[in-house]
This record gives C-alpha cells, sequence and structure tokens, in this order.
C-alpha cells in the first residue's frame, strides 16, 4: 500500500488575543503534531466535536493554508507547491467538497457554465469537448436538462450539494477533501447524495479525505477513521476495528452518545463528563483527561503518543490496561 | 385519565405578500399524557417547528391558527380569549429552542431570568424566586451555581446556556414541555447530557414533553409515542416500537431506511428518490405520492386519512404489511 498523501508532524497555530509589549501575543495550536497517511483510493474520515481541528486539518491537506510546522506531501510532491504552474497542476489533482454549497458556488452564474469553468479555466479541450464532457457529468449526478440554465438560488440543497459534486469532479481529479458534505441535508437528501459520492469514487478510482461529526456517516462510508480532539488524533484505524472496539476513552464516550435509531436498544449512555475546554487553553497532558472517567495521575502531566493497541494506534496511557481488563471480563 | 395537552384537527395558515394562503400546518390531532414524551419527526419544511409554535402561541398574528379544539391541562385553548389562553400556557406550558444562546435575554443574569421565570410560574418574594432559581441551575447540573446566576449569556458556552434554558422552562414544575430541536446545535457527547437531564426531570416533575426533532436517533431513544410529519400532515402515528419495527406508511419505511447506521455498517443505503414538494405547490391526493414507489392512480387523487392499522395509525391508501 502506497500512500497517495501522506502529512507529517502538522501543526498550525493561531494567534488569540492581542500582542503586548515585550511579550508575543498568545498563540494556540488548532491541529497539534498531527500524522497521516491516505492510500490511493480508500476513504480516510477524520471525526471529532465543535473545535476539534477536524476542518483546519482539512485546509492543510489541501494546500490552502500554510501549516506552521510539518508538511504536506502528495504523490510525493509538496501540496503547496511553489510558482502558479505547480498550483495549478495540483489544484486539477486535488478537489473540495465543503458544506456550505452557498460559500461553493457563484449565485449569478447558470448550471451548466458554472460546472463548465473548472474546464475553462484549466483550458482543458476545445469548446465542444467541454460542453460534453460538462453534460456528461451533470448526467452522473443527477441534474437534468431542465436546471442546466438556472442559477443555484433557484435550485433545492441537495441539488445545489450534487452541482458543487460535479464541479468537483470534472476534472478528473485523485484525491477530493470532503468537509461535512451532507451535514446540512434533510435524512432522505443525504442519503442520495453519500450514494453519489460512492458511484463516484468507484467509478473515477477516487481518494477520499472525508470530514465530518456524525459517526454514523462515517461508518457507512470509512475504510480508515481518524478520531481527534483538541487539535490532536486519539486514535486511527481501520473503521471496522475503531467501531467495533473502540479504545480511547474519548472515542468510546463519543460512540456512546450517539443516539441508535432502534427503541429496542436504548443504549445512548454518558461517558464522558462536562464539556470539550477551550483549544485556547488546552489542559497540560492528555487534553482529554478533566473529562475520562479511565484517568490517573500519569494523564494530568505526561502527553501519551499515539502507539498501537488491539490492531490500531491509540493515544492514551491507559487503554492498553482497559484493554485487557475487557479481555479478562469478556472472558469470564 | 385526559391527555395533559391535546388538539383536534389543528391548522395552520399565512397569508403570502402576493396575496395566496400556504397551509404549513394541515388539519394533525395530537394527544399527550402526563410524563410522556411525544416525538414530532419530518424533514425541513413537514410543519413540525409551525406546530410546536402553534401548539405554544407564539406564532405571529399574521399566522392563522385554527383547531376544533386545543386542550392544555384541562382548558380549551380554543374557546378563550387571547390574553387568558395566553395566562393558560403561560402557567403550564414552556419551551426549548435550539438556539438557547439567542433565546437568553443578553442583557439579563442567567439568575435574573431564572428567577423572573420562577416569579411568573410559581409566584413568592423576590428572594424566594431567586433561592429557587440557584437551587434549579444546581439541579440542571450548571456548576458553581452562585456563580453562574450572576454570569450573563455570551459568558457560558452553548451547551451551558442550554442547561440554563431547561432551568428556566421547568422552573414553577409546568405541564407540558416543548423542546424544539433542542439539542441539535449540540456536540454529541453534550446531546446525550441534555437528553438524560430532560428525562430525569420529567420524571421528577411529571411532566409531558413533545420533543421535535429531524433526528431518528434521538426518537428511538426517547420517546413513548412518535408522530411522523410530511408536507404539513401526520403520515404516520403509534407507539415508538411499533412505529420503528414495522412502519406502516411508505414514507416512514423509507425514512429509516435511508439511515446511516451507527450500530452496524451497511455498504447501501435505501434511498428516497425526489424531494418535497414546495409548500405552494402541493399535489392532488397525497403528498408522498410523487416519490413512492407503492403509489397507484387513486393516490394521485385522493388525499388518505389517518386511518388505524393494527397499534399504528397511517394516512396512506396502499401501506406496507396490509395482510398482517
Amino acid at each position: 500500500m502506497t500512500a497517495l498523501l501522506t502529512a507529517s508532524d502538522l501543526t498550525r497555530s493561531f494567534r488569540a488575543g492581542r500582542k503586548r509589549m515585550f511579550r508575543p501575543a498568545p498563540r494556540f495550536n488548532a491541529v497539534d503534531g498531527v500524522d497521516i497517511e491516505v492510500a490511493r483510493g480508500e476513504t480516510l474520515a477524520i471525526v471529532g466535536e465543535s473545535g476539534c481541528g477536524k476542518s483546519t486539518l482539512g485546509t492543510l491537506l489541501l494546500g490552502l493554508a500554510e501549516p506552521s510546522a510539518g508538511r504536506v506531501l502528495f504523490d510525493g510532491q509538496p501540496v503547496r507547491g511553489r510558482g502558479g504552474d505547480a498550483w495549478r497542476r495540483m489544484r486539477r489533482r486535488i478537489q473540495v467538497i465543503f458544506q456550505d454549497t452557498n460559500g461553493s458556488l457563484d449565485p449569478r452564474l447558470p448550471i451548466f457554465a458554472q460546472v463548465r469553468e473548472p474546464l475553462d479555466i484549466h483550458r482543458i479541450g476545445a469548446r465542444a469537448e467541454r460542453d460534453a464532457r460538462t453534460r456528461a457529468i451533470l448526467g452522473a449526478v443527477g441534474l437534468g436538462p431542465h436546471l442546466w440554465q438556472h442559477v443555484p438560488g433557484e435550485l433545492s440543497g441537495g441539488q445545489q450539494q450534487r452541482v458543487v459534486i460535479a464541479r468537483a469532479a470534472i476534472l478528473e481529479p485523485e484525491m477530493i477533501v470532503c468537509d461535512e458534505p451532507v451535514s446540512a441535508l434533510d435524512v432522505s437528501i443525504q442519503a442520495q447524495v453519500l450514494r453519489l459520492l460512492r458511484q463516484l469514487q468507484r467509478d473515477m478510482g477516487l481518494t477520499m479525505v472525508f470530514i465530518s461529526h456524525d459517526l454514523a456517516v462515517v461508518r457507512h462510508v470509512a475504510d480508515r477513521v481518524a478520531v481527534m480532539y483538541l487539535g490532536r488524533i486519539v486514535e486511527t484505524g481501520s473503521a471496522e476495528r475503531v467501531f467495533q472496539a473502540p479504545q480511547h476513552p474519548y472515542t468510546q464516550a463519543l460512540l456512546a452518545a450517539v443516539p441508535v435509531p432502534d427503541p429496542a436498544r436504548r443504549t445512548a449512555r454518558v461517558l464522558a463528563t462536562g464539556e470539550p475546554p477551550s483549544p485556547m487553553n488546552p489542559p497540560p497532558g492528555c487534553r482529554f483527561h478533566p473529562r475520562c472517567p479511565h484517568a490517573v495521575p500519569r494523564c494530568r502531566s505526561e502527553v501519551p503518543a499515539l502507539r498501537p493497541i488491539a490492531g490500531r494506534e491509540t493515544a492514551c496511557h491507559v487503554a492498553g490496561a482497559l484493554d485487557a481488563e475487557i479481555t479478562r471480563i469478556a472472558a469470564e | 385519565m385526559a391527555p395533559v395537552l391535546a388538539a383536534q384537527g389543528l391548522s395552520v395558515a399565512i397569508s403570502t405578500r402576493d396575496g395566496r394562503t400556504v397551509t404549513p400546518v394541515r388539519n394533525i390531532s395530537l394527544a399527550l399524557d402526563a410524563g410522556e414524551t411525544l416525538a414530532i419527526v419530518g424533514e425541513s419544511g413537514c410543519g413540525k417547528t409551525m406546530t410546536c409554535l402553534a401548539l405554544s402561541g407564539l406564532l405571529p398574528r399574521r399566522a392563522q391558527v385554527t383547531a376544533t379544539s386545543l386542550t392544555l391541562a384541562g382548558e380549551d385553548l380554543a374557546t378563550l380569549d387571547r390574553r387568558r389562553a395566553r395566562e393558560v400556557r403561560r402557567q403550564r406550558l414552556a419551551v426549548v429552542f435550539q438556539d438557547a444562546t439567542n433565546g437568553l435575554n443578553p442583557v439579563k443574569s442567567v439568575g435574573w431570568q431564572v428567577a423572573e421565570a420562577v416569579r411568573l410560574r410559581a409566584g413568592g418574594s423576590r428572594a424566594a424566586a431567586s433561592a429557587e432559581a440557584q437551587r434549579l441551575i444546581g439541579r440542571v447540573g450548571l456548576p458553581d451555581p452562585a456563580r453562574i446566576m450572576r454570569a450573563y449569556p455570551h459568558q457560558l458556552s452553548g451547551g451551558m446556556n442550554q442547561r440554563a434554558m431547561i432551568a428556566l422552562a421547568v422552573a414553577g414544575n409546568p405541564d407540558v414541555l416543548v423542546a424544539d430541536e433542542a439539542t441539535t446545535a449540540l456536540d454529541v457527547t453534550v446531546q446525550a447530557q441534555i437528553l438524560t437531564l430532560i428525562a430525569e426531570l420529567q420524571r421528577e416533575v411529571g411532566m409531558g414533553v413533545v420533543f421535535v426533532t429531524h433526528d431518528l436517533g434521538i426518537v428511538a431513544q426517547i420517546a413513548d409515542r412518535v408522530a411522523v410529519m410530511y408536507a404539513g400532515r401526520i403520515v404516520e402515528s403509534g407507539p415508538v416500537g411499533e412505529i420503528f419495527a414495522a412502519p406502516r406508511h411508505p414514507y416512514t419505511a423509507g425514512l429509516i431506511a435511508s439511515l446511516p447506521r451507527i450500530d452496524r455498517r451497511e455498504r447501501d443505503l435505501s434511498v428516497i428518490e425526489g424531494q418535497v414538494p414546495p409548500i405552494d405547490a402541493m399535489p392532488d391526493g397525497c403528498a408522498f405520492a410523487p416519490r413512492c414507489q407503492r403509489a397507484a392512480d387513486d393516490c394521485r387523487r385522493t388525499s388518505p386519512p389517518l386511518a388505524r392499522l393494527g397499534g399504528v395509525h397511517a394516512a396512506c391508501l396502499h401501506p406496507l404489511r396490509e395482510m398482517a
């Protein structure tokens, strides 16, 4: 398995508050020393609650923001290439889909021209060929000819997201980063868009980074998953392993809190007390320790590194012991 | 036992600027027993929030609310004059919305707001109300109640504001709590805490809860009974177990099947094609017919009434499991 995208020791810090005389402005790390690899053709999901840094990580992986430390390589080349040409070539290979379709679409440009625009910008093919490819991709995302001359405002939320997907797919990129692509959509429309993304991935052999707070959606789409808490990855591994037997207490709390749509299984439980602290002022040691039911003194002082536990990587001092305990209980 | 809240034939009509009338809620009936949780579930535009606002008396006058009867704690609000109806609601019914940070008054302290709610429902002196407010603020799980009493909404997180909002709502022990997407804006770990809190308070106070949500997971976890809305109508209602185990209406069945599951991996989701018709262009007959695989000619002519089918009520001419 060769990695298409590799990010190592990625950090992005922001200024928190004002600069004082003789003292630099305080800073905090929205993304703090993250390593990620994405293999060609797979879907990696990045999950976490608001403020965990998942969207900031997404912009770093896309090369839309400069990391404060670390670097991102796509197919061996820096994702933020020098010069307009390198940048443009990279854009053809990596595309993005955001939650907010309003911010992604030109409100005055008809759908057809809007979807063709990437081909115009990259000067791909002659006019007739561009039009043909545009018709083909619009058909593939399920937008009929009666909609092609409409502007985005005349379309429903689900249709707008289809336009955004068509625009991203028309360049036949190798990778798409999706940041909460279905969060604004109703359940029945969400299922339609998820099916469409899956079809495109299959047909085009796409690699996907799928950023979401919705764990049920992530379980549906992901091959591998990385769980983030306050800027760090706390658990990462195959989606099946992580969802079936989460090892990090935060992942366990997260999964236990999701309401299961089955009244015969009223299992939703509160395993984490309190709320995530502000990322501006994260607790020392393990950042989850103030909310963790298993915290020991070591968790308050020593930052846990990701280490292999039960077939995935977990950043927790007590996780292995927990695992042994669970095995022991299961054996009884 | 008479239900604590009951609506018969409730409709909401709104006149648009160009002189037409749209009806976001059309002829629905609901009943809620004391201590019971009724979930109203549906997608955007189905009328669930309008229903909630109509029950709470919070719609502007421009919206016309009509009902054959609308009883709250034994009083028929439909026959009372506006002022008296408002008085009954103030005493008996509380509302919690999605956006607590904007729902609270930004220029009054949290303690002042909760104490005011106590005085409005239960009366009593300022000092007594203030003491009760501090007790409630502690009860909803806010740390250091004495400090939170003096805090303003902008100083608290979204989850803490939602707790404050709940303290305000349960002040004076109302008979009915209407919660409209009360946990939608919260992170999932905080949502679990708030849902647990509402369930605990419900048991303590014995109030009925109308929980409006788009999240079928929450419905399955907290509801006793469910009403599924589509395009302004209730299309199916009944006990939560039966609705999830054996839905009769094709929309309910489609909605449940299109849900990605946290408890198992499903490679392919079933999909309801198409989208909800716009409110000013409802088709004749069943509003779901254009998206329904079971639809026949009669569905496009006749609007099906809600009829008893086994343990549930469904508004469908060709329901699932007809033979059962």
